[in-house]
């Protein structure tokens, strides 16, 4: 019940916490309470959970280490049912309400965990066992050692099904960018924001403030929280400044491209209604602060994972800004001054300090100071060996500078390996960092341009130098994007002294960890050296040191100075790695934003949509189009009797079916004829007004880019169809032909796709239709108006329209174009109007259907890979004048007799049908490459042949009409004779589209 | 059913790219619309594209032709019932209520200068205004919508949700005009609307 209360491990007094309210939650079994402004972790602790999760491979028992982001312990699944989350940091969690987190890694409780087996095991799975181990029998990989390593795999469950969640994707400008609200950053912000300049603050935490809020170091005379405070506040009330907390700038890219994400709801049980649960901000800065702080290392000693072993600096987190006492009992082990703050806070708050133990012979006389007003023996020279205990923290052994061991009773050990700037942005463009020996640490190499780093994350760990370092950089920053301003006053602020030794490790029996999250050990280390993958890159990938989900925040940098012991090199010579994004794992929520599900990517509907809709069309991706593939009537239950009707409707009465989605390209100028010359195989400038023609154009490799129809509507203006697939390529091909090759020809194009809605009356009685559809005066007659002919015309009353007798159905066909606002009355006009007529609608399937029986290429067919000769238009290749791809289609590879042509084929046993995909073999030959002769690129029913039919890709072409071939598709396990014939099956003398 | 022997006289009605819309809110429901959407209908639309080595000339022509401001690069001004709007090097979008833009005066306009094609079924169009239009429509699209960099009579082409996007401002008080594809009208409203929704969105 005490737990219910708030927590026995919270302060009387102190804290950034609102001690008034109070919020229940749940972990594992357990009931818990905290207050507004705890972590899950800080409420944990406060109640006494020291045990938080286990390990990934050893399942060893592990607590909370760190107060941030880069905890590598305290990992847990949050929330429940869709919502569940795994691998959330503790210690970034606020809680809220009746916020439910489980342990993760364990069976079948936290505290009984079967798992922990490995941990004896650990012997025997040393790093690179995996590589080692599961090498043969190969016969073994797929059933046995796959499946074990997946079982063994990830860490976490994900949630069961779609997350409910919203999440956002949103556009951010602005002058100056400061990454990190410490006092640098405060400072930077105020600087610019000041002298005018729009800034955008952002900081991973719910407080700004940074390390201000750990510490009990006075700024300006008041506590640093409070001084945040009201720095925040000004930031807040001036209009050019946006502040973002909750929100971790995760990538730096081209051109001052950051990419962030904003935790909008994530303190909360549920979003509120329109508000996303996390936004990812897309932020384009021209100048950048880089004030992101420093992060504290640990130090590699035997048990030094153990529940209770915390970095210094999270303790005094944990002391000042929670009001928690982690321990009741603490050891100090470090070799840098921060040892004093620690011991002094640790005191203050009343918790019993052990021992402030100190690597370095000489400690200054603060750290003694700060000991002997703990009442603590300060162990100067002296090394933690061992930390002892289980799921909870007993003691330590240490030994003395004069070689003698002790062992000190503990719940505490507050540890500092000593502070690594936070400069992973820095190298997200590929910068490498450099090591600064007087700073034992890394620093930023070149930076990004346009950014500037300060404050910790430039090394500076006295808070003066960060506040200075941060108004100049905020000023310099603003007068750089063009507002100049006056340095803000600087507050008096602690220089701390910031004396430091190196302590990587303690060499000492036991396992010792390095990376805490992946279970890597310093033998692990010793291992990979010794079997040649010392190098830093080699020793990450077969130890997995530092490739967990934390990234090795708090141990990356002792397993390389371990390595580099072990090697015998200074560790400024060990080639230092650079970061990449993201700086924390990001959602792939926020990642996709609201791209999923049917907003996945955006659709275009034709302009009968609503009508097709509303006659019970079953639509089809196309491309980017929604496209009506059939309009299945009652008692149709087969797509196949749905389309064989359609096909029947329009060979023998007409058919309606929507074209808009084919390309249209208006070209006009004094030199469209000529422009259309250059880059297709039409004779343009002998094309006469009102006609359409067939067009083919070539890539400047001599392959076939598209095909469609060339229609002269004026001297100076064509209009072009492409394929509704290849519609942008053709267009940005003609545009960069214009634009890059003849920009001296006067010529406009200008893709009108969009601007008609077009539609084709297809079949013996479309002219019958046409006749009402077209306004009265113009003469449909064969003769007036024959096969090819187009019109600018007036139909419907009036509608100014086009007017083009083409057929892609080998019917008497005709196509109707009205501007797009008029195509859905303008289908249903031409529906009423060919009722008597029985006008059927048809869609994609019967489309394709016909052109496979008129044997004309499609998709299929013109594919990248085929040539004009290929497709049977070695005709249409004009002998004379230049043209985009002449020269290369005439390589002798691509005018081989022998290379695969257009052939029809039709299944020698009427009955069986055909599989597009399906390779050509004579008969009796192997299933083999080598006697592969081609294969069919597209099969389809023939309702008006009763049979299957194809077109394909044959070596020799039409010289095997006739010839029985094999159409063997071993994918789908299939293979039938075929005949070969020519691809065109249904009125090869096109009577009827002439008729 | 019309009788089939009779030519069509019934007038077609033009469908709106969003098609039939009924006015109502979007999104937060509580308090004022931050922002208010309005789709134009009806309008009439040309592209122009010059000759090689004419746009400035074709471009004055224009604006003296029908009484707009010259569209220089990247503006596009005008008044409620017309405007001009560069859409890239040479090329104009002449946009407005047909009355205003005929036919004839822009073929007297383009004569030896450049070519136009009547492009008034490709488009939708949506007028964004009310007192979030700017900090909404600023986080939707990649353009710095800032009055410092973006004001009355700035034009610009860009993308959103990989929909094509011409966004120009036509008034002083941020109020801004998006023009796009009329086959992606679904999706771009859809989008539109998510994007917005936390503002509380007025239609109609």
């Amino acid at each position: 019940m005490s737990a219910l209360r708030g927590g026995p491990h919270r302060l009387a007094a102190g804290g950034l916490i609102e001690r008034e309210s109070r919020i229940s939650f749940r972990f594992d079994r357990g009931h818990f309470a905290g207050h507004p402004g705890d972590t899950l972790a800080s409420a944990l602790l406060a109640n006494g959970v020291r045990l938080v999760g286990r390990s990934f491979k050893y399942h060893r028992p592990r607590g909370v280490l760190s107060a941030g982001a880069e905890e590598p312990n305290a990992l847990v699944e949050l929330r429940a049912g869709d919502r569940r989350e795994p691998n959330t940091r503790a210690t970034v969690v606020e809680i809220f309400e009746g916020l439910e987190a489980r342990s993760q890694n364990r069976f079948p409780s936290l505290r009984f965990d079967l798992g922990a087996i490995n941990g004896l095991l650990g012997p025997f799975i040393p790093a690179g066992f995996y590589y080692k181990t599961f090498m043969w029998p190969a016969a073994f990989w797929e059933r046995l050692y796959e499946p074990l390593i997946r079982r063994a795999a990830g860490l976490g469950r994900a949630a069961p099904d779609a997350d409910p969640d919203a999440y956002e994707r949103c556009f951010l400008f602005c002058d100056v960018l400061v990454i990190g609200a410490g006092p640098a950053g405060l400072m930077a912000a105020l600087a610019a924001g000041r002298a005018g300049a729009r800034v955008v603050l952002a900081d991973e935490d719910f407080r700004l403030g940074g390390r201000l809020l750990a510490e009990r170091a006075e700024i300006g005379g008041r506590s640093g929280p409070a001084w945040a405070e009201e720095v925040a506040g000004e930031l807040a009330s001036l209009a050019n400044v946006r502040l973002l907390p909750r929100t971790t700038v995760f990538g730096v890219y081209d051109g001052g491209t950051y990419a962030a994400v904003e935790r909008v709801a994530d303190h909360l049980p549920v979003p509120p209604p329109f508000t996303p649960r996390q936004r990812l901000w897309r932020i384009v800065a021209k100048r950048t602060v880089l004030a992101a702080g420093a992060i504290e290392r640990g130090v590699v000693f035997p048990g030094n994972d153990r529940p209770g072993v915390m970095l210094a600096g999270a303790v005094r987190a944990y002391l000042n800004r929670f009001a928690v006492a982690p321990g009741a009992r603490a050891v100090v082990f470090s070799a840098n001054d921060d040892a004093a703050r620690t011991a002094a806070d640790l005191a203050a708050c009343g918790v019993a300090v052990a021992a402030v133990v100190d690597a370095r012979p000489e400690p200054p006389p603060a750290v003694a100071a700060a000991a002997a007003a703990a009442g603590a023996p300060l162990l100067a020279g002296a090394v933690l060996t061992r930390a002892h205990g289980g799921a909870r923290l007993t003691g330590a052994s240490v030994r003395r500078a004069d070689g003698g061991s002790d062992f000190l009773g503990c719940d505490l050990i507050a540890v500092s390996g000593g502070w690594s700037p936070t400069i992973h942005l820095t190298s997200h463009l590929g910068a490498r960092p450099h090591w600064d020996e007087a700073r034992l640490a890394f620093l930023a190499g070149e930076p990004p341009p346009g950014m500037a780093v300060v404050g910790a994350a430039a090394g500076r760990m006295e808070t003066d130098a960060c506040l200075a370092q941060g108004a100049a950089a905020g000023l310099a920053a603003a007068a750089a994007a063009g507002f100049a301003g006056v340095l803000p006053e600087l507050p008096d602020a602690p220089h701390e002294s910031a004396g430091r030794a190196p302590l990587w490790r303690v060499k000492a029996p036991g396992k010792a960890f390095v990376d805490f999250q992946n279970d890597v050990t310093e033998k692990d280390l010793a291992l990979a050296n010794r079997e040649g993958y010392g190098a830093a890159e080699h020793a990450k990938r077969y130890t997995t040191l530092g490739m967990a989900t934390d990234q090795g925040k708090t141990g990356n940098l002792n397993g390389r100075a371990i390595l580099a012991e072990l090697r015998g090199e200074p560790l400024a010579a060990l080639a230092p790695t650079t970061f990449r994004p993201p700086y924390t794992p990001v959602s792939f929520g926020a990642l996709a934003g609201r791209a999923r599900g049917p907003a996945y990517r955006p659709l275009r509907l034709t302009p009968s949509h609503a009508w097709a809709t509303e006659w019970k069309a079953v639509f089809v991706e196309s491309g980017p189009w929604l496209r009506a593939a059939y309009f299945p009537e009652a008692g149709e239950h087969d797509w196949q009797a749905s389309v064989t009707r359609e096909v029947h409707g329009v060979r023998r009465a007409v058919g309606l079916c929507d074209v808009s989605t084919l390309g249209k390209i208006d070209v006009q100028g004094a030199d469209a004829a000529s422009f259309l010359e250059r880059v297709c195989l039409n004779r343009c400038s002998r094309q006469p007004l009102g006609r359409v023609r067939y067009l083919l154009m070539l890539r400047e490799d001599g392959f076939v880019l598209d095909d469609g129809t060339a229609t002269r509507l004026g001297p100076e203006h064509f209009l072009l169809t492409a394929s509704t697939a290849h519609v942008a390529h053709v267009v940005s091909h003609l545009e960069w032909c214009r634009e890059a090759l003849w920009p001296e020809l006067d010529v406009a194009i200008t893709d009108v796709t969009e601007d008609w809605a077009q539609f084709a009356v297809a079949g013996p009685r479309a002219r019958e239709v046409m006749a009402r559809a077209v306004d009265p005066g113009f003469d449909l007659s064969n003769d007036a108006f024959p096969a090819q002919a187009a019109a600018e015309v007036r139909a419907f009353g009036g509608i100014p329209a086009r007017l083009f007798r083409i057929s892609f159905s080998g019917e008497l066909g005709y196509e109707i174009a009205v501007p797009a606002g008029f195509g859905d009355a303008a289908v249903r006009a031409l529906m009423i109007l060919g009722a008597a007529q029985g006008i059927v609608p048809y869609g994609l399937e019967a489309m394709g259907t016909m052109r496979i029986e008129k044997g004309f290429p499609a998709g299929p067919e013109i594919n990248g890979q085929t040539t004009a000769r290929d497709l049977g238009f070695a005709k249409m290749m004009p002998k004379e004048g230049a043209y985009l791809g002449r020269a290369m289609a005439a390589r002798p590879a691509l005018v081989d007799p022998e290379r695969p042509a257009l052939v029809g084929l039709r299944p020698r046993d009427r009955s069986r049908r055909l599989a597009a995909g399906a390779h050509f073999l004579v008969p009796g030959a192997g299933a083999s490459l080598a006697n592969d002769l081609g294969f069919v690129s597209s099969a389809t029913f023939s309702p008006t042949l009763g049979h299957a039919i194809g077109l394909g890709f044959l070596q020799g072409g039409l010289a095997h009409v006739g010839k029985t071939m094999r159409a063997a598709d071993p994918l789908r396990g299939s293979e039938i004779e075929v005949e070969i014939c020519p691809p065109c099956f249904v009125d090869p003398a096109g009577e009827r589209a002439h008729g | 059913m019309a009788d089939p022997a009779v030519p069509l006289h019934v007038p077609l009605h033009w469908r709106a790219a969003l098609g039939p819309r009924p006015h109502q809110r979007e999104g937060r429901a509580e308090g004022a619309a931050g922002v208010a959407l309005r789709e134009q209908t009806g309008f009439a639309l040309f592209e122009v594209c010059a000759r090689p080595g004419q746009g400035e000339g074709l471009a004055a022509r224009l604006g003296a032709a029908f009484g707009l401001p010259v569209a220089l690069p990247r503006t596009g001004l005008g008044d409620a019932r017309a405007a001009l709007l560069w859409s890239g090097p040479g090329r104009w979008r002449l946009l407005g209520t047909p009355g205003r833009l005929d036919r004839a005066t822009l073929a007297a306009a383009c004569a030896g200068g450049g070519w136009f094609t009547d492009r008034r079924g490709g488009f939708g169009w949506i007028s964004v205004s009310g007192p979030a239009a700017a900090e909404a429509l600023g986080r939707a699209v990649p353009v710095d919508l800032h009055p410092r960099t973006f004001g009355f009579g700035d034009v610009v082409l860009t993308t959103a949700d990989h929909i094509p996007l011409q966004i120009w401002q036509s008034a002083p008080a941020p109020c801004y005009e998006l023009l796009f594809p009329r086959s992606s009208a679904g999706s771009f409203w859809a989008w539109l609307i998510d994007q917005m929704a936390g503002f509380g969105v007025a239609v109609g």
